[in-house]
C-alpha cells in the first residue's frame, strides 16, 4: 500500500476520510467518480472537511435557502449524477368570506413556477396597472423592465404610490387584476432575468 | 347596523372583538403583520389582510395600511381594541375621512383626554376632585419647585402626553426635583414626542380604582361599577378585581356620580374608563380617562353580565343603550394577566414556543387568549399571553376558584406569571383585601415566585 501522504496528494482533495483515501488509492478514477457522485461537485471545499453525507445535507440546506429567498414553489438541480428537488408546502389560506358577502378575495397569489425575481406589494391598497382609466398599462407581459421602472400604482387612502421594480428582467406574468385589493407581501409581478 | 368590521389590533383583543362581531352577525376582517400570520384572530376572522412586517411601526401603527385594509375589503367600521391606534386622533379622523365608523369616542374628546393637563382642566370644570399639583403644564424645573412645596412631598412628575409609567418620576426630596424633571422630560420626549410635564402630590398607600362607563349617542350613560387595579408592577396592572375589597358603598356611589359628571361634561360616546387614585382615607382623585376598551374589561363583564364589546358595536351602530344609570353587580370577579414573563427575574420577557397550553375549564372560568399549544410568542409585541377571569358568588369563593383554575392551567415552553398569582392568592394581605399599589414590594417576602426586580 502506498504511503499515506502520497495517496493524499494523489487524491487531490477528493477524499475526506481515510476510508475514502483508501478507495482512491486502491481503485483510482473509479473511486473518484463514485465519491464525486455521492457528494456532488459544487462544493469541493466542503468535502475536504466534512464527510460525504454532511456535504450532501449542506447542499440541500442551501437549496432550501435559495428556494425560500426566491418566492418560487419548487427548485430542481440536476448535475448529471445527482438530481435534487426541493418543494415548498402550500401556506394555509385564510378562511374566505361567504360567496355572497365579499368583494374580490385577497388571497395571496400561488408561488410562481420559475425561480426568477418577483415584485411584491409593499402596501395594502388597490392595484392599478395604468396611470388613469383608459391609459396604456405601465408594463405588459413580455416587456423588458429596468431597475427603478414603474410597474403599477397602489392606491391607499386616496394616495397613489408608484411601485418601481427593484430587478431588471422581462415580465413573465402579472399576478393581480387591475383594480384588485392587494396586501403587504403579495406577489404582483414575476420577472425573468 | 354595522355589517363588516376591521379589527385594527392583534393578540387576545383581536380575538375578543372578532367573537363579539360574530355574535352580532357582523363580519370581521383581521389585519396582521408577517409575525402574526398563524395567530388565532387571523384564523377566526372572516378574512385577513397582511399589513406589513413584524415591527408595529411598520404594520399595526401605519394608518394608511390599516385604513386601506378596511376600505379594500368593504368594511364599514373599525374597532381599534386597546393600544396601537386606539387613542390616535389622526387615525380616528382618517376613519371618518374614509367613511368608516370608528368604534369609540370622537377625536375631539380623545384629544382632551389624551393630554393629561387638558383632561384635568376639563374634569376640574366638571367638578371632579383632583390631586393637588400644577394647574397645567410646567414650563421649567424652576416652575415646579413652588408647586411641589405647596402640594407637599413626595410628589410625582408625569408626562403630559404619557402613560405606562414612562416619563414619570417620584421625588421625595426637594433637592432632587430639577434633575428628575430633566430626566423625565427627556424620557417623555423620546417616548411620546412631547416633553411636556406636570406635577402632583404623590398619594401614599394609594389604590388604583377605575369606573367603567358606556355612553350612547342619545345622552344615555351607564355606569358599570368599579375595578380595583392596585396590583401592578412598574405601573402596569397584573391582577384586577371587581368589586374593590377596599372602597365602601358611600365611596362607590360618589365615584359613580363623579364618573357620570365626567361623561356628561365632554359628551362622551362609547366605552371608556375613568381612573381614580384613592387614598388610605378613601378620598379619591381623578387621574385620567382611557377613551377605549381596557385589557381588564372582562372583570366588569363578569359581575354586570354586560358584554362591553357587543355594546360598543351597538353604540357605534347608532343604537340606544337598553339600560342607563347604574348597572347591577352580582358576585365577585378576578382577572389574572398571564404574561410571558419571568417574575423571578424582574419580569423579564420570555418569548418563544408555547409547547403546551392547556387552558382551565369548569364553572365560572373564562380565558381570553390568542395562544394555543404550538403557538410561537413573538418577541416583537407586548407580553400578554392570556387573561384568566374567574367569577363566583363572593370574594372568598372567587379566590378559591382562582386557585383551582390556575392549578389547572398548564403552559410549557415559556415562563409566565401563573405561579406568582398562586402565591398572591395564598398571601394573607391579599386574602384579607388589604393591599395598595405598593403590594408587590410590601408582600415580596411572602411571594416565593417573585424575585428581585
Amino acid at each position: 500500500m502506498p504511503d499515506l501522504d502520497e495517496a493524499r496528494a494523489a487524491a487531490d482533495g477528493i477524499a475526506s476520510s481515510e476510508e475514502e483515501l483508501c478507495l482512491v488509492a486502491l481503485f483510482g478514477d473509479d473511486a473518484r467518480s463514485l465519491i464525486q457522485r455521492v457528494r456532488g461537485r459544487d462544493f469541493p471545499n466542503a468535502a475536504l472537511t466534512k464527510p460525504a453525507d454532511a456535504g450532501e445535507a449542506e447542499r440541500v440546506r442551501r437549496l432550501v435557502e435559495i428556494l425560500e429567498d426566491s418566492g418560487a414553489g419548487e427548485l430542481t438541480v440536476d448535475d448529471g449524477g445527482t438530481r435534487i428537488t426541493v418543494r415548498k408546502q402550500e401556506d394555509p389560506v385564510p378562511q374566505q368570506f361567504a360567496a355572497t358577502a365579499a368583494p374580490q378575495p385577497v388571497a395571496v397569489a400561488p408561488p410562481p413556477a420559475n425561480a426568477g425575481p418577483v415584485v411584491t406589494s409593499p402596501l395594502v391598497g388597490t392595484f392599478y396597472r395604468s396611470s388613469a382609466p383608459g391609459e396604456p398599462v405601465f408594463v405588459e407581459v413580455g416587456d423588458r423592465v429596468e431597475v427603478g421602472q414603474v410597474l403599477c400604482l397602489i392606491e391607499a387612502m386616496k394616495l397613489f404610490s408608484e411601485l418601481k421594480s427593484d430587478h431588471a428582467g422581462t415580465v413573465r406574468s402579472v399576478l393581480a387584476q387591475d383594480g384588485a385589493a392587494v396586501e403587504f407581501g403579495q406577489i404582483l409581478f414575476e420577472l425573468e432575468p | 347596523m354595522i355589517r363588516r368590521v376591521l379589527v385594527a389590533n392583534r393578540g387576545e383583543i383581536a380575538v375578543r372583538v372578532v367573537r363579539a362581531c360574530h355574535e352580532l352577525g357582523i363580519e370581521a376582517v383581521a389585519v396582521y403583520s408577517t409575525a402574526d400570520r398563524d395567530s388565532l384572530a387571523v384564523r377566526l376572522a372572516d378574512r385577513a389582510v397582511c399589513i406589513g412586517p413584524p415591527p408595529a411601526s411598520q404594520s399595526y401603527l401605519v394608518i394608511p395600511q390599516v385604513i386601506a385594509a378596511a376600505t379594500t375589503t368593504g368594511c364599514d367600521a373599525v374597532h381599534p381594541g386597546y393600544g396601537f391606534l386606539s387613542e390616535n386622533t389622526a387615525f380616528v379622523r382618517a376613519c371618518a375621512d374614509n367613511d368608516l365608523v370608528f368604534v369609540g369616542p370622537s377625536p375631539e374628546v380623545m384629544e382632551i383626554m389624551g393630554d393629561k393637563a387638558r383632561a384635568k382642566d376639563a374634569m376640574r370644570d366638571a367638578g371632579l376632585p383632583l390631586v393637588p399639583g400644577s394647574p397645567g403644564r410646567l414650563a421649567t424645573a424652576a416652575d415646579a419647585a413652588p408647586i411641589a412645596a405647596a402640594a407637599g412631598y413626595p410628589v410625582l412628575l408625569k408626562a403630559a402626553a404619557g402613560g405606562g409609567g414612562r416619563g414619570m418620576r417620584l421625588v421625595d426630596d426637594p433637592a432632587d426635583l430639577s434633575a428628575a424633571f430633566r430626566q423625565a422630560s427627556q424620557e417623555a420626549e423620546a417616548a411620546f414626542g412631547d416633553g411636556g410635564m406636570y406635577l402632583e402630590k404623590a398619594v401614599v398607600d394609594a389604590h388604583h380604582v377605575e369606573i367603567q362607563v358606556l355612553c350612547d349617542g342619545f345622552g344615555g350613560v351607564l355606569i358599570c361599577g368599579e375595578r380595583e387595579c392596585s396590583i401592578q408592577r412598574r405601573h402596569q396592572k397584573l391582577l384586577e378585581e371587581a368589586p374593590s375589597p377596599f372602597i365602601d358603598e358611600a365611596t362607590r356611589d360618589a365615584m359613580a356620580a363623579a364618573a357620570e359628571r365626567a361623561c356628561r361634561a365632554v359628551s362622551y360616546l362609547n366605552a371608556g374608563t375613568i381612573e381614580f387614585l384613592v387614598g388610605a382615607d378613601r378620598s379619591f382623585y381623578f387621574m385620567e380617562m382611557n377613551t377605549r376598551l381596557q385589557v381588564e374589561h372582562p372583570v366588569t363583564e363578569a359581575v354586570t353580565g354586560i358584554d362591553l364589546v357587543r355594546e360598543q358595536l351597538r353604540i357605534a351602530s347608532g343604537e340606544r343603550l337598553a339600560m342607563t344609570g347604574r348597572a347591577s353587580m352580582r358576585g365577585h370577579a378576578i382577572e389574572f394577566r398571564l404574561n410571558a414573563e419571568d417574575p423571578s427575574h424582574g419580569f423579564r420577557p420570555s418569548a418563544g414556543d408555547v409547547t403546551r397550553f392547556d387552558a382551565p375549564l369548569g364553572p365560572g372560568v373564562r380565558v381570553d387568549t390568542h395562544a394555543y399549544s404550538g403557538y410561537r410568542m413573538p418577541p416583537t409585541y407586548d407580553s400578554l399571553l392570556a387573561k384568566l377571569i374567574v367569577h363566583a358568588e363572593n370574594r372568598d369563593a372567587c379566590i378559591a376558584r382562582g386557585l383551582r383554575a390556575l392549578a389547572e392551567t398548564r403552559i410549557e415552553g415559556i415562563s409566565t406569571t401563573r405561579e406568582l398569582f398562586e402565591d398572591i392568592l395564598r398571601e394573607r394581605r391579599f386574602r384579607e383585601g388589604r393591599y395598595t399599589t405598593a403590594y408587590l414590594a410590601d408582600a415580596a417576602a411572602d411571594l416565593p415566585h417573585l424575585g428581585p426586580a
